[in-house]
């Protein structure tokens, strides 16, 4: 709850802070204005994220996944959310091709993660199938 | 959290330069004031670089990158 609210009037101050700078006619403070308030509600829900992290490696330790089909799902999450931030970002700066591109960069990097999972799964479909 | 002061110091520095950029420009030294506007801005750009790359940082050991 406290997080919750914490994060809502980030939010809101942010807002009327950035709307009263923009009497000024200067882009670039408003800007700097907007990066800082996104990096400090990343950093507030970060801590939570962690907790819901490590029960999932719990989880696993329990049902016995082996752990590097974890560790790719792990890898493709962090990926997503990182080039979700910046691509988010960029685009709020008005540069959309340069976000679409961020975008672009992620994913292939994601299919780059699984490319040997599905090899995996390829390679057991081959012993399974009668020659 | 001790990061939700810095939405606070980023824009005391923002309106600061904001003012300081009206007033040069009302005194006829508007190149003056193009020198201040984007020494501010990239002040403040340092003061979120620090922070966006914590952010990155912990998220990399969070997601074992």
């Amino acid at each position: 709850m406290a997080l919750a609210m914490r994060v809502a009037g980030i939010g809101l101050v942010t807002a009327v802070l950035l709307s009263a700078l923009g009497q000024f006619q200067q882009r670039g403070l408003q800007t700097a204005v907007r990066l800082g308030a996104v990096a400090v509600v990343l950093a507030v829900i970060l801590a939570p994220l962690a907790e819901v992290l490590a029960a999932l490696d719990r989880l696993t330790a329990i049902a016995h996944v082996r752990g590097l089909y974890l560790g790719v799902l792990l890898k493709v999450l962090g990926i997503a959310y990182l080039t979700t931030i910046g691509a988010s970002l960029t685009a709020d700066l008005g540069e959309s091709a340069l976000a679409a591109k961020i975008e672009l960069a992620g994913k292939i990097l994601i299919l780059v993660l699984a490319v040997p999972v599905l090899g995996g799964i390829m390679a057991l479909l081959l012993n399974i199938l009668p020659r | 959290m001790p990061q939700i002061d810095l939405i606070l110091r980023l824009a005391g520095i923002g309106f600061l330069v904001a003012i300081a950029y009206e007033i040069l420009d009302r005194i006829n030294r508007k190149d003056l004031g193009n020198l201040v506007a984007v020494g501010g801005a990239a002040v403040m750009l340092l003061m979120v670089v620090q922070v966006l790359g914590e952010l990155f940082k912990s998220v990399l050991t969070l997601f074992h990158l």
